[in-house]
This record gives C-alpha cells, structure tokens and sequence, in this order.
C-alpha cells in the first residue's frame, strides 16, 4: 500500500495574523495555506508516515480526493513530502564548484591600526611603527587581479580594509582613479567602500569619500560609556570623544548614500536598543549589530545570558521596524533589512556567504584570503590561496568551496534554516573550532528564532503593506553592506 | 498546486501556474488600492486605439492648443506596449527607462532626450 511520509526537515511553518504559511526550505519559496492544505498538513504532522488509503479517510469528510491529490502533489514537488519513501533512494550527487567569477576585492591596505580594541580579531595586526603598509604596485596588481578574473560580471566593488584603511589614504587616493580608468575601459562599472574607526577622518577624506561616492561604514560600538570600554587606542584610552566630532562631520557633509554604524556586541555590551537609538540619533541611515567572534574563554566573549539579552533587544527593534513598516516608514535595522530581504526574494544558500566565490581578500603583501577577516588571525595562512604577484590558487579554493557546500555538514541537515545560514562564518568557526568548514554551532539556538522573528515580520509586511518593500528595501544594491 | 498561494518571489518564479492570485507586492499596496479601481482600464494600454490616445494630431484650427492632452504627450505616445514602429525609443523592450523621468509630459519633455545603441564593452 503506498505510504505518505512527511520531511519535517523540509519545511517550515507558521500563522501569522490568523493565517497559515509554509516555506519550503529547499528553495526558501514560502506560500499561504489554504484551509484544506493547512488541516491535511496537521494531520501529516501527527501522523508523520501514513498509508495514503488512512490520510484520504481521514480527510474525505470535509475534502474531495481529487482536492486531497491535488495538495499532495504539491507538497511532493515542495519536498515537504514523500510518496512511496524507501522505493528509491537518490544518491546525492558531489558537488563541484567550477567558475569562480568575482565582484569584489577586499584590500587590507594597511596592516596598522592606531586603535587597539580589546575585541579585535586582527591579534595579528602591528602597531603603527611596525605595521606595514600596501604598496603601489601590490594594490595595482589587485585591481588588474580583480578585473580580470570578473568574467561577465559588470559591477565590480573594491573594499578598502585595514588595519584602519584611512591610515593608508595616500594609496586609497591612488587606487580610485586607476581602478576608474580601468572599468571604463573594460565597459564595467567599479563602486568603492570603506570601513573605518573614524580616528583619523578629516576634511580631505571626507570630500574624497563624497566625490567618489564610496559606501562608508563605520565602526563604533554606541554611547561614550559603552563605546569606550572596549574601543580604546593603543595606550588605552577611549576613543569616543575623539571620533564623534568627525563622525558629525562626515554624516553632515556626505548626504548622498547611507552611511551605515556596525556595532559590536561583547560580554556586557548588550544594550541592543539603548545603542541603536544613540547611533540613530548622531544621524546614522542604519546600524548593523554583530557579535564578537572570540574563542569562549576570552574575557569579551559572549555568555548565554548575553545572547539572550541581545536577541531581546532585537526582539524589541523587530517589533518597532514593523510597527513603523505598517506606517510606511524605515528604521534603519540592517540585522533585520536583510533577512526581509532574504525572505522576499527567496535566497537559498549552499554555501554561508561569498568568500571565495564572489570575494576574496588581499592583504598588504599582495597574498590571497577568503576574507577581510582572515589575513591577522595567527595561524589562518591555511586558508591563503597563493598571492596575486605569484600566482593564485584557485584550485585550492574550489576544492575548499566543494567541501564547505551545506549538503557536506551533517550537523545542519535537519535544520529548517540551512539554506539561509549554510553553517555560518567560516571565521567565526576557525576561531571558535580550529576549523573553518565547523557549523557555528553556539549560535543555532538563537539564529533559529531570529530567522523566525524575521519570517513572521516580513509576512506580516506581505498582508498589510506590501509596498514597503519595494518601496525602501528592494531598491538597495547589495554592495552596500555592513562588512 | 492549486492549495498554495505564492508570498515570496521565488514561490512566484519557481511555480508559476499555482493558484489564480499571483504575486505583486505593488499591486497590492494598499494606500494605493483606491486609486487602482478608478482608473482600472488604463493601467494596462494595449494599443493607442485601446487608450483612445489621439496622438500625433492638430485641432479643428491647425493647432495644439485644443487638444484633449498636451501636445507634448505625442512625444511619447508611440512608446507605450505598442508594436508600431515609431520614430520613438521604444519601452517594451530595448529602453525600458527612457520616459521614466518625465513625469508630466507638459513640464518633464525635455527629459525626453535622443537615445544612442549601447555600445558592447570589449571582452
């Protein structure tokens, strides 16, 4: 007799405003129930395996078969379901990543750092008289690098990164007019970003910054005496006072793109909403949060009861972004922005994020990373891949993306939420687990029902005022992002 | 799959012949409903003869100044979902954008600029 098994694992669901969605994790598409999908779906859930026969007596007093078959084929096709379980069981096929056309370059153009946050995963990164700093030639060579390895992609983006990258301005001011010159020629287009500690910002940058219209983000953790316990200059004293002039000034004069906050949360800086509102007061478009990476014996790393604390005060913001979404107006939340914006377009990862498809990383000696985060961290030099004067490794690097697919890490595969995570940051799992192909595995818990918060808001959007999405989210280029 | 309504645009992509609504965040936005009822016929113009776009005519005098629309909105009439080839960029398919600034036709012409091929970047 054939059988009916439902793949908890395959689906997600929730009511929201009296009605019931599904989505389909395989594909992130999420649909309204409709009342007979809605109460067969129930009765899969307590029943788990059912013979078809049982499932359409089960149903056929309220629902026609020809209803009944029309949602289990549905369903089949959603994966939600099984039909016949056991009669074949496909064999996951390897994956193999080939193409690695890339859109953005990340140039640590200086190893230095005036600052000497407590937090800072650059152990690596030297002080300012012995820190080095990117050549001419190197960062020449890492544009040329960029470009030419972009294949068909038109918008390229190239990230000034340190260290603290305005420390290097002279080459930064070098780098935009050839990287410029350069996608005129080869008919593309190259957008240019920055994230700074805001110390040494002045005038000159500030109008450099503007005339090239770079994304700027900067880095500061909320009101003086939170800020200043953990984001302190080398001899230990706090920066705030030293920064927020400039801050003002760079918020003030530079009108023409947000300029985003990133913030980051550590033991005892969980303030979520006293932060926020600081920084949305001193005028910034929106702020994104990140918790520290840190091994769990440091004194900065996050406890259970921060992260509790922390998903409360996210809590808190989601409810204030809806409620001001269904009046047809922003807050700018960037944590809760982009999974909406997941949400609404369906984004469906295999792996966590573009390192080393889309994006790759160059530090000061012209060596090739994964990421930004990568190049300072003691002992990370398994994860360079050659160095674009000598050579770069981009076998390595597929062989490194091929196993890093979600369909390699058991850990997630009963997750509802691996195709929107695929396992997290490699960083985060290199520093915490000694290996970066790890499931950040501390943060399940609460990612799950962060995800969830965000599910419920966008559906909540999609009912009662759907054009707030394409109104203020949907316009935003990805290039614009909180690194 | 007729049991499931798409909310997202990948549902909407991945399995278009589901259910008979579809999904389109801007034709559900609400503050605009209103207005969508009232002008229900003209939302989607299939042909000048369809919107009653007189186009490209003179009044009973010779002139513009008697016509039922702005002269002005000739200048784009032509460009509208129409396979008539006219001496305007068309926006069905190869200058999607081209009328896109010009909001009113009587002040915005001048955003009604001459269109050149793009050229194709060298590889």
């Amino acid at each position: 007799m054939p059988t009916i098994q439902l793949n908890p694992e395959n689906f997600h669901d929730v009511e929201v405003g009296g009605k019931r969605y599904a989505m389909a994790v395989k594909d992130t598409s999420i649909f309204e129930l409709d009342e007979a999908s809605s109460a067969l779906l129930d009765h899969l859930k307590s029943e788990r395996i059912v013979t078809s026969e049982s499932l359409f007596r089960a149903m056929e007093a309220k629902y026609s078969r020809e209803q009944i078959q029309e949602i289990l084929e549905g369903l089949t096709e959603l994966q939600i379901i099984t039909q016949d379980p056991g009669k074949e069981i496909p064999l996951k096929k390897k994956v193999e990543i080939k193409s690695t056309p890339l859109t953005t370059i990340v140039l640590n153009v200086s190893n230095k750092c005036n600052m000497g946050c407590h937090y800072c995963y650059g152990e690596g990164f030297e002080d300012l008289k012995t820190g080095k700093q990117m050549e001419w030639e190197v960062a020449k060579q890492s544009v040329d690098f960029l470009f030419e390895n972009s294949g068909s992609n038109k918008k390229l983006t190239v990230v000034f990164f340190g260290g603290e990258a305005l420390l290097n301005f002279k080459l930064i001011k070098q780098v935009v007019p050839y990287a410029k010159d350069l996608a005129k020629k080869m008919g593309k287009w190259v957008d240019f970003t920055v994230t700074t500690n805001a110390t040494v910002l002045n005038k000159e940058m500030i109008h450099f910054l503007k005339e090239h219209r770079f994304g700027v983000t900067v880095s500061i953790d909320g009101p003086k005496e939170i800020h200043d316990q953990r984001r302190v200059f080398k001899g230990g004293q706090g920066t705030y006072d030293v920064i927020i002039p400039k801050v003002k000034e760079l918020l003030s004069t530079y009108r023409t793109r947000p300029i985003g906050a990133r913030v980051t949360l550590t033991r005892g800086v969980t303030q979520v909403r006293r932060i926020f509102d600081h920084l949305m007061e001193l005028g910034f478009y929106e702020v994104g949060f990140s918790p520290v990476t840190s091994g769990s014996n440091q004194s900065f790393a996050l406890t259970v009861v921060d992260l509790a604390e922390i998903y409360a005060g996210f809590r808190e913001l989601a409810q204030i972004f809806l409620e001001k979404a269904l009046k047809d107006e922003y807050l700018g939340f960037s944590n809760l922005s982009q999974i909406i914006m997941d949400f609404y377009n369906g984004t469906n990862k295999f792996l966590p994020c573009g390192a080393g498809i889309g994006l790759l990383d160059i530090d000061h000696k012209g060596d090739v990373y994964l990421c930004h985060r990568f190049p300072s961290t003691p002992g990370s030099e398994v994860h360079s891949y050659g160095n674009v004067q000598k050579g770069v490794d981009f076998m390595g690097l597929r062989m490194f993306l091929s196993e890093a697919h979600i369909d390699n890490k058991a850990d997630c595969s009963k997750c509802w939420i691996r195709h929107l995570c695929a396992g997290g940051c490699y960083h985060e799992a290199f520093t915490r687990y000694g290996d970066a192909l790890h499931p950040n595995l501390h943060y399940c818990d609460i990612l799950r029902s962060w995800q969830e918060i965000g599910l419920r808001v966008y559906l909540e959007i999609m009912e009662k005022n759907p054009g707030f999405i394409t109104k203020y989210l949907e316009p935003r280029r990805a290039n614009y992002e909180t690194l | 799959m007729k049991h499931f309504k798409p909310v997202n645009k990948k549902a909407q992509a991945k399995y278009p012949s589901q259910g008979e609504e579809t999904f389109d965040p801007k034709e559900e936005r609400t503050d605009l409903k209103e207005e969508k009822a009232d002008v229900v016929g003209m939302q989607m113009p299939l042909a000048c003869a369809s919107t009653l776009d007189p186009g490209w005519e003179v009044d009973p005098f010779g002139g513009v100044a008697q016509l039922c629309q702005p002269m002005e909105s000739d200048l784009y009439g032509c460009t509208d979902p129409c396979w008539w080839p006219a001496q305007v960029p068309d926006n069905l398919n190869t200058y999607p954008n081209w009328s896109a600034n010009c909001n009113a036709a009587v002040q915005d012409w001048r955003t009604l600029e001459t269109v050149f091929p793009e050229e194709e970047p060298e590889a």
